[in-house]
């Protein structure tokens, strides 16, 4: 659900995103055309404007021959004069205007020799008019020459703005149509565009929502786990309880009453009678052991990791000293480093030890000259790796993977007491505090356990 | 040893009262002991009342030996009734349980015990409990005065 949520609310952001290229990509092409556009009615504009000063340059030349035709005065020659000098100019310049409409350019061309024609009329008049006088003159117009070609002149000249007329209707119709056209299109493409953008921010914010529903559910169902669990955790707690206390009763029956029989009858029981009575008490006494040791492994998976500053030397020393508080173990040597620090559970960590010194106290009772140290071998990435040596009998590393196993032991049961739940203890307590714990060991020369503990905050609860 | 001075010991199981008779009787402790099998047999003979009515109950026990795990008044609430009466409330209590939980310790200390033993499993082992328990209780320690 939330991957296809996610990847349709995309699908509709590129849509928009598109669009909205579409529309800026047109706007751009639009603006350029329009622009085409608005040159070509400029230019209609300018050939209109051309055409008209063409055809008042001739009226003017028209107007003044006429007047200095009827006064004489040569002032009244100046407008023909001043048309004479702009007409060739200005058909020039509006064949330059034209030169890509061939049509019209060819219009120009007649206009050119019509309006060259109907100046050499009016020059060979105002000649006859200087060199013969005025009825000369008057005979030469009243031929109608000069009527019939400003008549042509005047037609092509209308014919030319007709056509640059009707161009440019054309033209601004076009360019009308154009812009309109192109003004819903860009309306419509953002009115698209927001749109999209609206449909994507519904979606997003019902993405949002269905997202926070599933944390809830999430928060939900881990509350109910985690409730669960605590249950489960104080039933096992209660179990453990009943065990500690109910399995232990019946043993001490068994136990007491097999010595109570043991010292009332003894001197009258066969040798064999007694020494099974003494099996039954010894017996009892191991699985009293055994319910204690599993009790401890249960613990010390149960209660919850503490981080006190540990002076490790010192609580090494305690355990090394209660182990030898019997005298058996007074031959034996022990070395602990001073100044031994990490951060962890005491109470654990001194279950932890315990087993390891014990352990080591344990199987170093064969050997000659008894030696057990307690150091700090190396820190390294953020841990402290601890090391509990001892020359004592070894075993095989062949089996080395069964060591901190519950139940495994490595010796004959006659040769060491134990019940094989001290090292997985240990593991456990070492797991606990995020550290690990390994062996090495040489039958008959001895043996090193290692154990890390974090230098500094990083115990795992689990 | 000086017999003037009873024991309670308040214990439901049978095997268990028979081993701690047989213990006091074995370090030569011959007090009258009187067993209880729970909280409320308990509180019953000490204020004379219930199956011990017409006792005498300004003639207190020395101690009181308590199990923790008792039917019908567990050990902590018998600890906590007996605190709570000006009569019984100075009264030596040693806690004898099969128990090593925390919880426990912590518990029994707080509502007022005086001593915490562990029965062991071995009979040898409870025997010595039981002649320390005897020697200091019964002979070094000098008992609070009786309630009027």
């Amino acid at each position: 659900m939330p991957r296809s949520g996610m990847r349709r609310h995309r699908l509709w952001m590129t849509l928009a995103i598109a669009v909205l290229v579409v529309d800026v990509i047109a706007g751009i092409l639009v603006t350029r055309r329009q622009t085409l556009f608005h040159a070509e009615i400029s230019q209609s504009y300018l050939v209109l404007l051309q055409l008209q000063a063409i055809l008042s340059s001739l009226q003017d030349m028209e107007t003044g021959q006429r007047g200095y035709l009827l006064t004489g005065d040569h002032d009244f020659l100046e407008p023909y004069l001043r048309g004479r000098r702009q007409l060739d100019g200005q058909i020039d310049q509006a064949l330059r205007t034209s030169r890509n409409n061939p049509e019209h350019y060819q219009n120009l061309l007649k206009l050119r020799a019509a309006a060259s024609t109907r100046t050499i009329t009016l020059e060979e008049n105002l000649n006859i008019f200087e060199a013969e006088g005025l009825d000369p003159a008057r005979a030469h117009v009243r031929l109608g020459y000069g009527k019939r070609e400003m008549d042509s002149v005047r037609a092509l000249i209308g014919g030319l703005i007709r056509d640059e007329r009707n161009r440019l209707d054309s033209r601004l119709h076009r360019a009308s149509h154009y812009s309109q056209f192109m003004l819903i299109s860009l309306l419509g493409g953002a009115v698209a565009v927001v749109l999209l953008l609206i449909w994507c921010f519904v979606l997003l914010t019902r993405e949002l929502k269905g997202r926070a529903e599933r944390t809830r559910d999430l928060e939900r169902r881990v509350e109910e786990r985690t409730r669960r669990l605590t249950e489960v955790n104080q039933e096992l707690e209660a179990f453990c309880y009943s065990v500690s206390h109910d399995l232990r009763a019946p043993l001490r029956s068994i136990s007491g009453f097999s010595e109570a029989l043991l010292e009332d009858l003894g001197p009258r029981l066969e040798e064999q009678e007694c020494d099974y009575l003494r099996r039954v008490v010894a017996a009892s006494k191991r699985m009293g052991v055994l319910i204690d040791d599993l009790l401890n492994l249960s613990r010390v998976s149960r209660e919850e990791v503490r981080k006190d500053e540990l002076d490790l030397s010192a609580e090494a020393q305690a355990v090394a000293e209660e182990c030898r508080r019997g005298g058996e173990y007074d031959g034996v040597a022990v070395e602990i480093q001073p100044q031994l620090t990490a951060k962890g559970d005491r109470r654990l960590i001194r279950i932890a030890l315990v087993n390891l010194i014990d352990n080591a106290f344990k199987f170093t009772r064969p050997v000659e000259a008894p030696r057990i140290q307690v150091s700090q071998v190396a820190e390294q990435n953020g841990e402290r790796i601890f090391c509990v040596t001892d020359n004592g009998v070894g075993f095989d590393m062949e089996y080395v993977h069964k060591l901190f196993s519950p139940f495994q032991r490595l010796h004959r049961p006659q040769d060491f007491e134990g019940t094989g739940i001290g090292l997985a203890i240990v593991r456990r307590v070492v797991q606990r505090h995020g550290g690990r714990v390994w062996a090495e060991s040489i039958p008959g020369q001895g043996t090193r356990m290692y154990f890390t503990l974090p230098k500094e905050d990083s115990i795992h609860a689990g | 040893m000086p017999d003037d001075k009873t024991i309670l010991l308040v214990e439901d199981n049978p095997d268990d009262v028979a081993l701690t008779l047989r213990a006091f009787r074995k370090q030569n402790i011959h007090n009258e002991i009187v067993v209880a099998e729970d909280g409320v047999e308990a509180l019953d003979y000490l204020h004379g009342r219930g199956r011990y009515s017409g006792r005498d109950a300004s003639q207190q026990p020395t101690i009181i030996l308590l199990d923790l795990q008792l039917p019908r008044m567990n050990g902590l609430e018998f600890l906590k009734e007996l605190r709570s009466h000006p009569e019984t409330k100075l009264m030596p209590v040693i806690v004898l349980t099969s128990s090593n939980e925390e919880r426990d310790l912590v518990e029994s200390y707080s509502r007022g015990a005086n001593s915490y033993v562990r029965k062991p499993v071995e009979f040898s082992e409870f025997l010595n409990a039981v002649q320390t328990l005897g020697l200091y209780w019964l002979l070094i320690n000098t008992r609070p005065p009786q309630a009027k």
